[in-house]
C-alpha cells in the first residue's frame, strides 16, 4: 500500500489542501509512484483527482491503481475523476490534419498550446470543485511539455496559471512531476523555477553507486512552512529516505535499513 | 432463456486477446513480444511490453545495432507481424532481404531414443515432464546469419518500407524536417489502415513492428539549418510516437547513433521519452578489443531503462554487466564473466614489455630506470 509514501511526505498528519508538492524525477529513476501514491491519499479520503497526463496514458494509472486498492474507471463514471490524455489528444492531431488539414483546437498553434491546456484543465477542474470534495490536481511530467517544443518561458507561466487556480479554489491542491537531466539546462530551469514555489519537494532519483535489487532510490523529502511562524530548525527541513518499488506496494526506508539488510 | 441470472460471472482465463508470437508477462499480464534475440528479452523482463518503444543507442559502427534491428524484423515475419522499416541511411528493401533464417527447433534437439529409457526413482514416474528450455512455445527464435530468410516468406509478409519519401505535406509547424512528420503520418496510417488501434475490432488481432534505423543521423537534418534543431524535431517526433504506440497494437524498435550527438542532453531526453532505452558499447575498434580480460565477447551491453508501463515497479535484472557476443547461429547477451586468470607468468611479461622495448641511450639492457635517455 502507499501508506508509507504518505508518512514520509508527513501528508499523514498535515492537511495539504492548497498546497504545491513538487516532485523533481532525476534521470535514471522514477518517481510516477508518488503521483499513484498522493491520487491513493486522495480517493482514501473521498477526494476528487484531475489527472494531466502527458507521459503516461490514463491506462497505466487505472492499471498501477487496482493494485494499491482504487479503480480510476469507475471513480471517473462517478465523476470524481477528470483525465485530460495529452498523449490522446496529440495522437488525434495528427489524425486531425491527415484528414482535412483542420486546426486541432489544442496544438494548433504553438503559441496557443498550453494556453489551450490550461483552459482545458480549468473547465474540468471548475467541475470537479462543485462536488465540494477536495481536488487535486496532478500534472505528469511538465517537462514533456519542453519536449514537445514549448519554450521554458511559457511552461513557467502555464504553472503560474495553474498555481492561480489555488487562490481562486480553496479546495484545490496540486501536484507536479517534472524530469530532470544531468546536462539539461531548460529541465533544471524548470525544476527549479517549480521548487522554488512549492510547498513539499519531493525529489526522486536513482542510487549515485548503481543499480541495487534491495534499493530502487532514493527520495528526498524538503517541507517549507510558509504559513507557520521561522522555527530554525523546523523550516527547511530534509529527509533522505530510500525506498523499495514492489509490485503492490511502496517500501519507504531510512538509508542502510533494507529489509535485506538487516 | 434467462430464468436463472447470477451476478456471478465466470473468470474467463485471460482478458488478453492471442496473438500469435506474444505472451502475457508472468509478473503483471502485460503482453509481450520477442524482440528476437531470446537474451534480449530475458535481460529485460520477459519480452517487449506491446505499446512501447525501445531505443538502442548504436555502437561506433552501427554493425551491432543493425543486426538486433534485423532481428527484431526477422523475428516479426517468423509471427506473421506487420511491419514498418524505416531508413534514410541504409536501403530498407536490402535490409529486409538479408534477414536470417529461423533454425529450426527440430534441427538440432536429437531425438532420444525410446529404448533406452532412464529408469527413475518412482515418485517421479507420474509426474509432468519439467520444461528443459524456457519458454519453448513459439516465443522468440534462434535464428541463421548464414541463411538468408526464405523468399516465399518474405513476399507473404506485410512490409512496409519508408525511405524518407515526403508524401505527406505538413500543415504546422511542429517539425523543422518534414520526414519526421512523414513518418509519423505512415505509421498513423497504417495503424488505422490495419485496425491495429485498441478501439478497432479486427477479424484477426495482429501486431505492428516498426523498426527505425538509425534516427537523429545526419541524414535526418534538415539541410539549412545546422545540428542545432536536432534537439526538439527529435523530442518532439518521439512525444507523438509515444502516444501513437499507447493507442495501438505496436511495437516500436529505434536505433539512434548516439555518439554523434553533439548535446548530451538530446540523448537523455530521448532515453526518457522511450519506454526501454539500451546502449551497444563494441570493441570493435576500441582498445578493449585486444584486451585478454573481454576476449570472449565483442561488447558490453548497457542498460539504461527498463519499461514500466501499467506497473509500479519495472523489472530488476539479475546484473547489470552485462556483454554480448555474436555467433553464428546466436546472438547472445550475458553477463560478465571475467576469464580465469590462468596464465598469470605472460601478463607479467607484457608489463615488463613497453620498458624494456625501449631500448634507448645509455644503461644496459635490462635496466630500466627512467631517468636514463
Amino acid at each position: 500500500m502507499a501508506t508509507s509514501v504518505w508518512r514520509a511526505l508527513g501528508i499523514d498528519k498535515e492537511n495539504w489542501v492548497g498546497k504545491l508538492i513538487a516532485v523533481e524525477e532525476y534521470h535514471g529513476s522514477n518517481g510516477n509512484f508518488v503521483l499513484n501514491c498522493l491520487i491513493a491519499e486522495r480517493i482514501h479520503k473521498d477526494g476528487a483527482v484531475c489527472l494531466v497526463a502527458l507521459h503516461n496514458s490514463f491506462g497505466h494509472y487505472h492499471n498501477v491503481g487496482t493494485k494499491l486498492g482504487y479503480n480510476l474507471h469507475q471513480l471517473q463514471e462517478k465523476g470524481y475523476v477528470e483525465n485530460i490524455e495529452v498523449m490522446k489528444l496529440l495522437s488525434g492531431s495528427l489524425n486531425s490534419a491527415l484528414e482535412d488539414g483542420t486546426e486541432n483546437f489544442l496544438f494548433g498553434k504553438e503559441e496557443n498550446a498550453v494556453r489551450n491546456l490550461f483552459y482545458l484543465i480549468e473547465e474540468k477542474i471548475k467541475k470537479l470543485v462543485q462536488q465540494r470534495r477536495p481536488v487535486s490536481l496532478v500534472i505528469d511530467d511538465l517537462s514533456d511539455l519542453l519536449s514537445l517544443g514549448i519554450p521554458v518561458k511559457e511552461v513557467l507561466s502555464f504553472l503560474q496559471y495553474c498555481r492561480s487556480l489555488l487562490e481562486s479554489q480553496p479546495d484545490l491542491s496540486l501536484v507536479v512531476l517534472t524530469h530532470v537531466a544531468e546536462g539539461d539546462e531548460e529541465q533544471h530551469l524548470l525544476s527549479a523555477g517549480l521548487c522554488h514555489v512549492a510547498d513539499i519537494t519531493v525529489t526522486v532519483s536513482g542510487l549515485k553507486t548503481g543499480q541495487s535489487t534491495d534499493v530502487s532510490g532514493a527520495m528526498k523529502v524538503i517541507h517549507r512552512r510558509w504559513d507557520q511562524p521561522v522555527i530554525a530548525d523546523e523550516w527547511n527541513k530534509q529527509n533522505l529516505y530510500h525506498f523499495k518499488l514492489l509490485d503492490r506496494q511502496v517500501k519507504v526506508f531510512a538509508p542502510g535499513t533494507a529489509s535485506s539488510l538487516m | 432463456m434467462t430464468s436463472q441470472q447470477t451476478t456471478f460471472q465466470k473468470k474467463t482465463k485471460s482478458k488478453v486477446p492471442y496473438i500469435p508470437g506474444s505472451r502475457p508477462s508472468i509478473q503483471n499480464a502485460q503482453l509481450l513480444i520477442s524482440s528476437g534475440v531470446p537474451s534480449f528479452d530475458y535481460v529485460i523482463g520477459g519480452g517487449v511490453p506491446v505499446g512501447t518503444a525501445v531505443l538502442v543507442e548504436e555502437d561506433k559502427y552501427g554493425t551491432y545495432a543493425k543486426l538486433l534491428i534485423k532481428y527484431f524484423l526477422a523475428e516479426g515475419i517468423v509471427c506473421g507481424h506487420s511491419l514498418i522499416v524505416a531508413s534514410q541511411d541504409s536501403d530498407c528493401e536490402t535490409l529486409v532481404h538479408e534477414l536470417p533464417a529461423p533454425i529450426q527447433q527440430d534441427d538440432f534437439v536429437p531425438t532420444s531414443d525410446p529404448d533406452d529409457k532412464m529408469t527413475i526413482a518412482w515418485r517421479y514416474q507420474n509426474m509432468r515432464v519439467a520444461q528443459s528450455s524456457m519458454s519453448s512455445t513459439s516465443f522468440g527464435h534462434h535464428y541463421d546469419f548464414m541463411k538468408p530468410m526464405d523468399a516465399h516468406r518474405l513476399k507473404a509478409a506485410d512490409i512496409f518500407y519508408w525511405t524518407g519519401s515526403i508524401g505527406c505535406v505538413q500543415t504546422k509547424g511542429w517539425f523543422r524536417n518534414p520526414a519526421y512528420y512523414d513518418l509519423l503520418c505512415t505509421i498513423q496510417h497504417k495503424i488505422d489502415e490495419g485496425q491495429f488501434g485498441v478501439e478497432a475490432n479486427p477479424e484477426k488481432r495482429n501486431i505492428l513492428r516498426i523498426a527505425v534505423h538509425s534516427i537523429g543521423s545526419p541524414l535526418w537534418l534538415e539541410q539549412a539549418e545546422g545540428l542545432s534543431h536536432q534537439k526538439s524535431d527529435l523530442a518532439i517526433f518521439l512525444c507523438f510516437l509515444r502516444s501513437l504506440l499507447r493507442s495501438a497494437y505496436t511495437v516500436c524498435m529505434l536505433t539512434m547513433p548516439s555518439h554523434l550527438f553533439q548535446e548530451i542532453s538530446v540523448i537523455k531526453r530521448c532515453e526518457h521519452l522511450c519506454d526501454t532505452s539500451v546502449r551497444l558499447e563494441s570493441f570493435a575498434g576500441s582498445e578493449k578489443e585486444t584486451s585478454t580480460v573481454y576476449k570472449d565477447y565483442h561488447g558490453l551491453f548497457h542498460i539504461n531503462k527498463l519499461p514500466a508501463i501499467n506497473t509500479l515497479t519495472s523489472h530488476v535484472p539479475e546484473s547489470f554487466d552485462l556483454a554480448f557476443k555474436l555467433r553464428r547461429k546466436k546472438f547472445v547477451i550475458e553477463k560478465l564473466h571475467l576469464p580465469p586468470e590462468l596464465k598469470e607468468t605472460t601478463q607479467r611479461e607484457q608489463d615488463d614489455f613497453p620498458s624494456a622495448g625501449t631500448v634507448g641511450c645509455g644503461g644496459g639492457p635490462g635496466i630500466t630506470n627512467l631517468v636514463d635517455f
